[in-house]
């Protein structure tokens, strides 16, 4: 499902962010990305998400090399890849029902199908009782949720989060934890950058970490 | 269905957020399409004032002194055979004194009488060359042909007015012109007002451009309501400075109808045809179309949030 070859990143002045990195991660796997501040996780979750290109190596997301990746293939990559952020990126002028909605519009999805899917995820991330508020009207772990629940309602088949539980207290972090394991049981991919140890322990999952742009260790638990 | 669905929402949300930033685009764009159209329609009108009077050019041949029936025959004979001429009347003394009579009633008797008995007016051939001023060729015809009327023996003088006609020809390019680049300027200026627009609409739904991307909408489909906010908004204005100068020729008209010397304009006015208004709509369509396309597609190039993340 996600295939890293080889793969190199290099910024002006040639500072290499990444050095040679090889895993490889199947479908339905629970993965974690650790490291410290500036040991490249930012840009590793970048190159899988699409939002940059390999300075030389070979990344393959959902069958796409995002080497070759075209104007007009990123969009239907994306469609396969739900991204989730720290900083949530949810539409403030709109509801919850219309923030978790966007994806299913973007599909074409009849209606009839967006508010059967749209109460249906907003149940499973019991946020149902708030379909008409804002984001602004939301608790941090209930707006995590909700970006979470976007990146999930199209049925993507790899969900990759950077540092999704960054903004939340533990309690709260453990919450969107159990959604992306319900979400890993129905047989998503599941990839987090996140530099919570504790976290990463208790959940007892695959882990890459990353040292000064080099996967340190590669243990799975 | 569903563009036009989106294009709605998008544009319910969107005019709530910058009402007034479209409220004074409208109105420049108003004012903008106004002024180029009020300069075309003018344009138009005036030019076919100026025609009326361009119809009624004539070549004024005047014979010399003691010419006989056949040299007068054979210079009749010579104009027809030019094969440029449309009517050659024959205009004897008598029947220009009597023109000249009716035209100059001011006056006194005395001395419209006196020129009766005198040999004052020479007598002339009167020529309508074929086609009209409007025409481009039709002055340098005229001078062309004038010339070869001149080199006939029994000939005094051709007349025509070639002073006015050259000033009128001058006039008739230079106002094209001028009238021409004024339009093109406007035009332009209506392309930068929609740019500057969808510009400022783009910059402040980059937050949801970006979203919009991250879940995979296609870029075409990000850069849709824009173009149709600019094709709308061009539309509309528009058709808003096509009434606003509906409105005015119909008052300019009517003051002209209540002149005592100028009445006869009021008839010779035209608004414009439908055919115009067609062409006109579709024009402004088309701006609005080009320009917005074209800002939004060097702003949205369906990499907003890569280039940030970057």
């Amino acid at each position: 499902m996600i295939h890293f070859s080889h793969v190199y990143k290099t910024f002006r002045g040639q500072t290499h962010a990444l050095r040679d990195i090889s895993f490889k991660i199947e479908r339905g796997e629970f993965v974690f990305l650790t490291g410290h501040s500036g040991a490249g996780k930012t840009t590793l979750f970048n190159l899988l998400a699409g939002f940059d290109k390999p300075s030389s190596g070979k990344v393959t997301v959902a069958d796409y090399n995002i080497e070759e990746l075209s104007q007009e293939q990123t969009p239907f990559f994306r469609r396969r890849v739900g991204v989730v952020f720290q900083d949530f990126k949810l539409l403030n002028n709109r509801t919850v029902a219309e923030n978790i909605i966007l994806p299913l519009e973007v599909l074409g999805e009849k209606n009839s199908v967006i508010n059967e899917k749209k109460i249906q995820m907003l149940d499973a991330l019991g946020i149902l009782d708030k379909e008409n508020f804002y984001p602004d009207q939301l608790s941090g772990g209930e707006k995590q949720r909700l970006a979470i629940g976007r990146a999930l309602i199209g049925q993507p088949e790899v969900i990759i989060a950077d540092e999704p539980t960054g903004n939340l207290d533990p309690g709260l972090s453990r919450d969107v934890m159990k959604v992306f394991q319900q979400c890993n049981s129905l047989g998503t991919t599941v990839f987090i950058a996140t530099h919570d140890q504790s976290l990463v322990q208790e959940m007892k999952k695959r882990v890459i970490c990353l040292q000064k742009g080099e996967v340190h260790k590669d243990e799975r638990t | 269905m569903s563009v036009l669905k989106k294009y709605w929402k998008f544009s319910s949300r969107s005019w709530a957020r910058e009402t007034s930033l479209r409220a004074s685009t409208l109105l420049i764009l108003v004012f903008t399409y106004a002024v180029t159209l009020f300069l075309i329609t003018s344009a138009f009108n005036f030019k076919k004032i100026i025609n009326r009077w361009g119809d009624a050019t004539k070549l004024t041949v005047y014979l010399s002194e003691g010419h006989n029936e056949a040299t007068r025959q054979s210079i009749a004979t010579f104009i027809k055979n030019l094969g440029e001429v449309k009517d050659i009347k024959f205009i004897s003394q008598e029947d220009a004194v009597a023109q000249f009579t009716s035209k100059n009633s001011i006056f006194s008797k005395d001395f419209l009488n006196d020129l009766k008995s005198q040999e004052v007016f020479p007598e002339s051939f009167e020529v309508t060359l074929k086609g009209s001023l409007k025409d481009e060729s039709y002055f340098a015809k005229m001078t062309e042909i004038s010339n070869l009327i001149s080199a006939q023996m029994g000939i005094e003088e051709v007349s025509y007015g070639q002073g006015w006609i050259e000033r009128y020809s001058a006039f008739i390019k230079i106002s094209n012109s001028l009238i021409g680049a004024i339009v093109v300027l406007f035009i332009f200026a209506s392309l930068l007002i929609i740019s500057n627009l969808i510009r400022v609409l783009v910059y402040n739904q980059q937050e949801e451009i970006e979203i919009l991307e991250l879940i995979g909408e296609t870029a075409r489909n990000i850069r849709l309501p824009f173009v149709l906010e600019g094709v709308c908004f061009s539309g509309l204005a528009f058709l808003a400075g096509l009434l606003l100068n509906i409105a005015i020729f119909n008052w300019i008209s009517g003051q002209l109808a209540d002149s005592t010397i100028l009445s006869h304009l009021a008839e010779i006015m035209a608004r414009p045809s439908l055919v115009f208004i067609a062409y006109g709509i579709g024009l402004s369509l088309v701006v609005g179309a080009i320009s917005s396309f074209l800002t939004v597609r060097s702003i949205n190039n369906g990499w907003a949030l890569s280039s940030r993340m970057n």
